[in-house]
């Protein structure tokens, strides 16, 4: 079964690092996955997307137009996800802002504010994280405790001191993902 | 062996690396800049040689003088960049260089964009250099094969006594996904590899004999029609034993969707969904651009194909040119492109042919 992510956010809020992390969970499951970064040239505030593709079977395409699972870091992608999204498709949209399904026309709608979940447990920085727990909470897509392990692995090998600010960061955003169910 | 989940780039460069490529030397561009930020490290590792030029000219240039050495060498860039390397590509085969080439495709013309791009078809297939010279240009689908291709590039590029160009792209070197990396040649190898074409064509000290020239072709006394005829058999060869293509699903095939590189990888997926829905569709992949695979063409049963989309990131189209040649005419050909960074679209390539089937979703 495949299953496929838009991440989409503005370059600087770590959309391509959320996307990586999660593959590199899927490959210690053993899945097939593929990721694609697609940015602007700006180091900081262009467009910035992340494809992902898991699945136990060969995957075909790397980047596709429409997803199961489109995570949105903002409302003020250049792009509206709407566009990205299927009948079924499930839009996760971290905002402050006052938005609603019936703005995306999504059937599913995940809403939540990552950029205050961070600061509520002292990782204002790790808004990403947040973001990741949301959509493993809600989805599944992979063991939560995977994918804990791995942001453990390729964020703390060189600052192990990040990994508890990190682990508050992931657990947060995963009762949030959770209680949505 | 193991897989392991890598870079486009960096899977490429490690290849050339286990390929026995000891020299590089490049310019920084994006898509393609992990490429170099992997051989910098990686090169002097196993004895190799980085070097950042101060430009592509002068990278390219180092390139074509460390192949004159016998040392296996690569050069790495992207389409703008490619262009300001064009004359000594020209000249590197005039001289019959076994330079590596990769190009990972952005937009154009001109500085173009970052993008992900096919727009370079023409200039590595038809003529990168004045003079009309060819080499073989391959375009791989996935990592995996891009990986493949590589290791085996060095070794065509030595017996052909050619460069050869791996056409690639913003999606090819920027995705990430799990590859088999091939075993790394043995040291003993490559030194005796390097040491046959010393002694064979390349320079490496008189060593008692009579001292070699470095020239972009062999021009003493002898006509340059000689040399372009030489040029003409290889070229010849290469169309008669090196033409690579994938064919998926043609056998009983009504609509044909053909692509190129990553293309075929949208391409493919259309054609899944639309077996699915039982509409007989089939996928013509060619894997060598130049020599083109005419012949994969030409074994489609056109009594039962009742139309062809050629798909492909470039407008104006390009791949198309050589397609149409391929399909003579015995079935109508549709044209899906995208440019600007514009990715292909399978949902895109899937209407088209219900399109032409007159099937809707």
């Amino acid at each position: 079964m495949e299953k496929t992510i838009i991440f989409t956010g503005i370059g600087g809020q770590g959309v391509k690092l959320a996307g990586e992390i999660l593959c590199y969970a899927a490959v210690h499951e053993n899945l097939n996955t593929t990721n694609y970064a697609l940015y602007g040239r700006e180091k900081r505030g262009g467009m910035s997307d992340c494809y992902v593709a898991i699945s136990d079977e060969t995957i075909t395409e790397p980047v596709f137009s429409l997803a199961d699972y489109v995570v949105a870091f903002t409302t003020e992608t250049p792009a509206s996800p709407a566009g990205k999204l299927r009948e079924n498709s499930v839009l996760f949209m971290s905002t402050p802002n006052d938005v609603t399904a019936e703005d995306y026309n999504a059937k599913h709608f995940v809403k939540f504010d990552a950029a205050a979940l961070a600061v509520e447990v002292g990782n204002p920085k790790g808004e990403n994280m947040v973001i990741l727990g949301v959509l493993v909470g809600y989805t599944d897509i992979l063991p939560a405790d995977v994918v804990e392990q791995t942001i453990f692995k390729k964020l703390g090998a060189r600052h192990p001191e990040f990994n508890e600010l990190n682990k508050k960061a992931f657990d947060k955003g995963l009762e949030v993902g959770r209680s949505y169910k | 062996m193991e897989k392991e989940f890598m870079k486009g780039c960096e899977a490429v460069a490690e290849a050339a690396v286990r390929a026995g490529c000891r020299f590089f030397a490049g310019y920084p561009i994006t898509p393609q800049n992990q490429v170099p930020e992997y051989l910098a490290h990686r090169l002097p590792e196993v004895g190799g040689v980085f070097i950042q030029g101060e430009s592509e000219v002068a990278s390219i240039n180092m390139v074509y003088g460390a192949s004159y050495g016998g040392t296996r060498s690569l050069i790495s860039s992207s389409s703008c960049g490619m262009s300001l390397m064009s004359e000594t590509i020209g000249w590197a085969i005039s001289a019959e260089m076994p330079i590596v080439l990769f190009n990972f495709q952005r937009g154009g013309p001109g500085i173009g964009d970052i993008g992900p791009s096919q727009q370079d078809y023409f200039q590595a297939t038809k003529a990168h250099a004045n003079g009309g010279g060819r080499m073989l240009v391959y375009s791989p689908a996935s990592l995996q094969e891009a990986v493949d291709i590589v290791y085996e590039s060095f070794e065509i590029a030595e017996s052909y006594r050619s460069p050869v160009y791996i056409l690639m792209d913003g999606i090819t070197g920027g995705m990430m996904e799990s590859v088999e990396l091939p075993e790394m040649r043995p040291e003993d190898y490559i030194a005796e590899k390097k040491a046959a074409i010393k002694k064979e064509w390349g320079l490496g000290g008189k060593q008692g004999r009579i001292g070699r020239t470095i020239m972009g072709g062999d021009f003493s006394g002898i006509p340059l029609q000689t040399l372009n005829q030489k040029l003409e058999k290889k070229y010849l060869k290469m169309e008669e034993n090196e033409t690579r293509c994938e064919l998926y699903l043609t056998e009983d095939a009504e609509w044909i969707v053909t692509a190129y590189g990553i293309g075929a990888r949208f391409a493919k997926a259309a054609v899944n969904r639309l077996r699915a829905d039982g509409i007989k569709a089939g996928l013509v992949r060619p894997i060598s651009l130049y020599p083109f695979p005419f012949e994969a063409y030409d074994a489609l049963d056109y009594t039962k194909v009742k139309g062809v989309v050629s798909a492909e990131m470039s407008i104006p189209p390009q791949f198309i040119t050589d397609v149409k040649l391929a399909v003579k005419e015995r079935a109508p050909i549709c044209i899906y492109n995208t440019s600007g960074g514009v990715i292909l679209d399978s949902i895109e390539i899937e209407k088209m042919v219900r399109e032409m089937a007159g099937k809707e979703a």
